[in-house]
């Protein structure tokens, strides 16, 4: 009985922080965005404060850890956002469960699921539309503009290359071991994107690395892709270490939503992967300093 | 007197108690939750249905209410089989997991998630959106009809058999759920994560007609199973020399606990805690008859499921906790407390 | 009409043969000790009788009537079994146990009888209590009670199979059940089968003695001819001597 007690007095109490949904004047559009790479895009188009709620993949900039959070993209709460009032909503075609995107479309919030970008080309697709959808058309052309002259460059290396290098593309996150980025990913789509081959294209999918497969992979560069900062030990990795492309710096340890994420900073993410290919070593500073012109 | 004499409340008093609990609980889950729709709007809402803003309407009539209903159910019957199971197994720490229930239905859904675009297509095309809970339930019923299989012999079922052939099916289903998780892909992980958390965040008018005649036919009619099972506390052989068909009671309380627990997990994904701990706690109050434990259960799974999900939706609004998660999060250590309070006074 | 009759039982449990050629009949109002030493078949027998073993050879029937020709619930009224030993699984009260004997009666009805069957058995003040909390000799006195109330409202005839039903009780309450087994026999007349292991209470409380071994039943008899020391060695390897008592009935003594 006491128990049944301590159970009513919780439930009775709760009412006092429940349902605490802001309440400040609406500006023109209230949007919840529901993916890292289009948060990403709608800061850079400058409608952040029109942002009243993101998902748990939204993490850059540092800024949308001060918005409420929504949940997971693949199960998104009907309530939840609804509580936040939002104008739209605007996600990727990941998002789920169907019936909660129905639902608020039913109660009038504009639902946009876009194409899940994983290419340069794809990229400037999705800001251009997000540029639509938030009425900053000349600040999407600029940005694109932008991003358009990197990637021409990264293009005119890529035809300049006798031959692709392999690249290794590994992804920490959880504690445990790491996993190789093999066909049919976003690593994948990314080493296209610098004319490099899959060093594991055999594998499908993310899959846990073998310190073996490692070693067989031998690769002509290495990347890391963290989940958060740090996560990544090169000393739990010997195998890694001895390989000839982490010897001679043909490495990046790195954000891994600046890398897989093919949003504002795909050019940033592009340049520096460009960088570490052993054959283009050397015309990675150029590039850098030829960027901003 | 003696001190070891039974204290136990009045069964009407329990029901009392029990009934003004699924009241509160009920009344708390509609008037809370991260849309500010609270006991005052969904007063005005009810009044005045036509003035309602749309998402208000929604909101009360689409997502609260049939959660409410589903929740309960779910709730309800999940701890219903529990008590059913462990009355069957003779053992408070059967659950309806053990039957292999819910081992076939995360490997029938883990499946329709990782093979739906390949070589499940076509089944999800021929099922559209019930691709998964119908995958889920079926996948429920076959492992225990399996399990039901390998345990009998010559017509009859040895339960200590039936309870090892679950546990080898679970361990078996978990095997393959493991190999399919392997060629998941990333999205695909996280789907299968959260179905295995459980949740009431989907749920929605046709999920009820679905799955809940299920629930109600196995919440109806396992009251018909409270005399037998008293019987079986004594002993397979007592129950028979009472009179009673003990194949048919073995046959009916798996059935039931099967189509009800599998048509509860095919819409809200794995809850455990609910069949293992309603009926246990309850024992210590009503005591062991099953004529009282078992109604008395069924509204203490809903009321508790109803409010763990409550909270569920609450605590880290907009957002929402899954359900599985919550209950294991109270359950666990309440049991633990239970356990060790029970030790204590032992 | 016979309330059992047993005609060439034959049983075998894997490759051991546990009954042979076992021949058997109980009349109405009749006691009848089933005496052997361990492993003579006595629990085997009961249970066949109980039909929770499947025999072989020969044939059972109970009230005339083929036993797997009789549906559960049927025989349920009319024949009622003890097994040695109970164990109760949940936390139930005396006085639920017994309930479960009870059927088609209103509530008060059965607590009226629930309570009259354990005082009857010197347990009258645990009605309340939970089972786990009880001493075995108390447990074993709610069984019985349990069984007891299973034929209490029939009519017509009854058999009682029971399994050393007093093995955790002191001789003073020994003397109370078979006291009333005695009773219900001789005025309502009950059958009664009942393994016993004390030869004296056979003695001083049952029509027949019927001693098995082996698998067999080796005599079948008044105490007068059964406890006789040449039997008692060959059967048990029990010295002793036997004593024929003026109420009519032999008392063995063993013998140092």
């Amino acid at each position: 009985m006491r128990l049944i007690g301590i159970l009513l007095t919780t439930l009775l109490a709760l009412p006092a922080f429940a349902g605490g949904a802001s309440n400040e004047d609406a500006k023109s559009s209230r949007i919840v965005s529901a993916d890292g790479a289009v948060t990403e895009i709608l800061f850079a188009l400058g409608v952040e404060d029109q942002l009243v709620g993101v998902d748990t993949t939204s993490k850059y900039p540092a800024e949308v850890n001060q918005l409420p959070k929504v949940g997971y993209l693949r199960a998104l709460p009907f309530e939840g956002v609804l509580s936040l009032a939002p104008d739209q909503l605007i996600t990727t075609e990941e998002a789920e469960p169907e019936q909660t995107l129905q639902r608020l479309e039913q109660v009038g919030v504009k639902v946009t699921r876009l194409p899940v970008a994983q290419s340069p080309e794809q990229t400037l697709q999705r800001i251009t539309a997000i540029g639509e959808l938030v009425d900053r058309e000349a600040e999407a052309a600029q940005l694109t503009n932008e991003l358009q002259a990197v990637f021409a460059e990264i293009d005119n290396k890529v035809a300049a290359r006798t031959s692709a290098p392999s690249v290794l593309v590994l992804l920490a996150a959880g504690g445990h071991g790491v996993s190789f980025g093999g066909s049919h990913t976003g690593a994948d789509a990314l080493l296209k994107a610098i004319g490099a081959t899959n060093a594991v294209s055999n594998i499908r999918g993310y899959k846990p690395a073998s310190r073996e497969a490692i070693i067989s992979a031998n690769p002509d560069a290495i990347v890391v892709a963290e989940s958060s900062p740090g996560q990544f030990r090169i000393a739990d990795w010997p195998e890694l270490a001895q390989l000839p492309a982490w010897q001679n710096g043909h490495r990046y340890v790195g954000d891994s939503m600046l890398l897989l994420s093919f949003g504002p900073r795909l050019a940033e993410a592009l340049v520096i992967l460009d960088g570490i290919l052993p054959d283009t070593a050397m015309a990675g500073s150029t590039l850098a300093s030829s960027h901003g012109d | 007197m003696a001190i070891d004499t039974a204290k136990r409340a009045p069964a009407s008093l329990i029901f009392m108690v029990l009934a003004a609990l699924a009241m509160l609980a009920a009344l708390f889950s509609l008037t809370n939750g991260a849309y500010p729709l609270g006991a005052k709007d969904v007063v005005s809402l009810l009044v005045e249905p036509a003035a309602a803003k749309p998402a208000a309407h929604m909101v009360f009539f689409d997502v609260r209410m049939p959660r409410l209903i589903l929740g309960f159910l779910t709730g309800a019957v999940l701890a219903v089989s529990g008590t059913l199971l462990q009355g069957l197994f003779r053992n408070p720490l059967a659950d309806p997991g053990l039957i292999g229930v819910s081992g076939g239905a995360a490997l029938a859904a883990v499946s329709v998630i990782v093979l739906g675009g390949s070589w499940l297509s076509g089944w999800a095309v021929l099922t559209g959106r019930w691709a998964l809970p119908l995958a889920a339930f079926i996948g429920s019923v076959l492992t225990t009809l399996l399990a039901w299989r390998i345990a009998s012999r010559s017509g009859s079922i040895a339960v200590a058999t039936l309870l090892l052939a679950g546990i080898a099916i679970n361990a078996v289903a978990g095997a393959l759920t493991g190999l399919l998780t392997f060629y998941a892909d990333d999205g695909e992980l996280r789907s299968l994560t959260f179905w295995s958390m459980g949740s009431l965040g989907h749920a929605s008018w046709e999920d009820l007609k679905i799955a809940g005649p299920w629930m109600l036919l196995a919440l109806l009619l396992a009251p018909l199973l409270a005399k037998p099972l008293d019987a079986f506390a004594l002993g397979e052989s007592v129950a028979g020399h009472l009179g009673f068909s003990v194949q048919w009671v073995k046959g009916a309380t798996v059935l039931l606990s099967a189509l009800g627990t599998g048509a509860a997990v095919a819409v809200t994904g794995l809850i455990g805690f609910v069949g293992l701990v309603v009926p246990h706690l309850l024992r210590q109050i009503v005591g062991a008859g099953h004529r009282i434990l078992i109604p008395a259960s069924a509204l203490a799974g809903g009321v508790l499921l109803v409010a763990a999900d409550s909270l569920a939706r609450v605590v880290v609004a907009p957002a929402e906790l899954p359900i599985g998660l919550m209950m294991s999060l109270l359950g666990g250590p309440f049991f633990l407390v239970l356990l060790m309070r029970l030790r204590i006074g032992a | 009409m016979a309330v059992l009759s047993v005609t060439q039982l034959g049983l075998s449990l894997g490759r051991s043969q546990i009954l042979q050629d076992v021949s058997l009949t109980v009349e109405p109002g009749e006691l009848v000790a089933l005496l052997g030493p361990n492993g003579a078949g006595k629990s085997s027998l009961l249970k066949a009788l109980a039909g929770e073993l499947a025999f072989g050879q020969g044939s059972i029937e109970l009230f005339g009537r083929d036993i797997r020709r009789w549906k559960g619930a049927e025989l349920a009224r009319q024949r009622a079994v003890m097994p040695q030993r109970v164990d109760v699984s949940f936390p139930f009260t005396a006085r639920e146990i017994v309930a479960l004997g009870c059927s088609g009666l209103t509530v008060f009805e059965r607590n009226e009888l629930i309570d009259y069957l354990l005082q009857r058995l010197g347990i009258g003040d645990l009605a309340e209590r939970l089972m786990p909390t009880l001493s075995g000799g108390e447990q074993q006195r709610v069984q019985l009670a349990r069984v007891l109330a299973q034929l209490w409202n029939t009519r017509g005839q009854r058999l009682l199979l029971l399994d050393e039903c007093t093995s955790a009780l002191d001789p003073a309450q020994q003397q109370t059940v078979f006291s009333l087994l005695r009773e219900l026999a001789k005025e309502q007349g009950y059958s009664v089968v009942a393994v016993v292991h004390d030869l004296n209470v056979a003695s001083c409380y049952a029509d027949r003695l019927v001693m098995m071994a082996a698998g067999r039943i080796v005599e079948d008899g008044p105490a007068t001819t059964i406890l006789e020391p040449g039997l008692l060695d060959a059967v048990f390897g029990l010295k002793a001597r036997v004593l024929a008592l003026p109420e009519g009935y032999p008392v063995v003594i063993p013998q140092t």
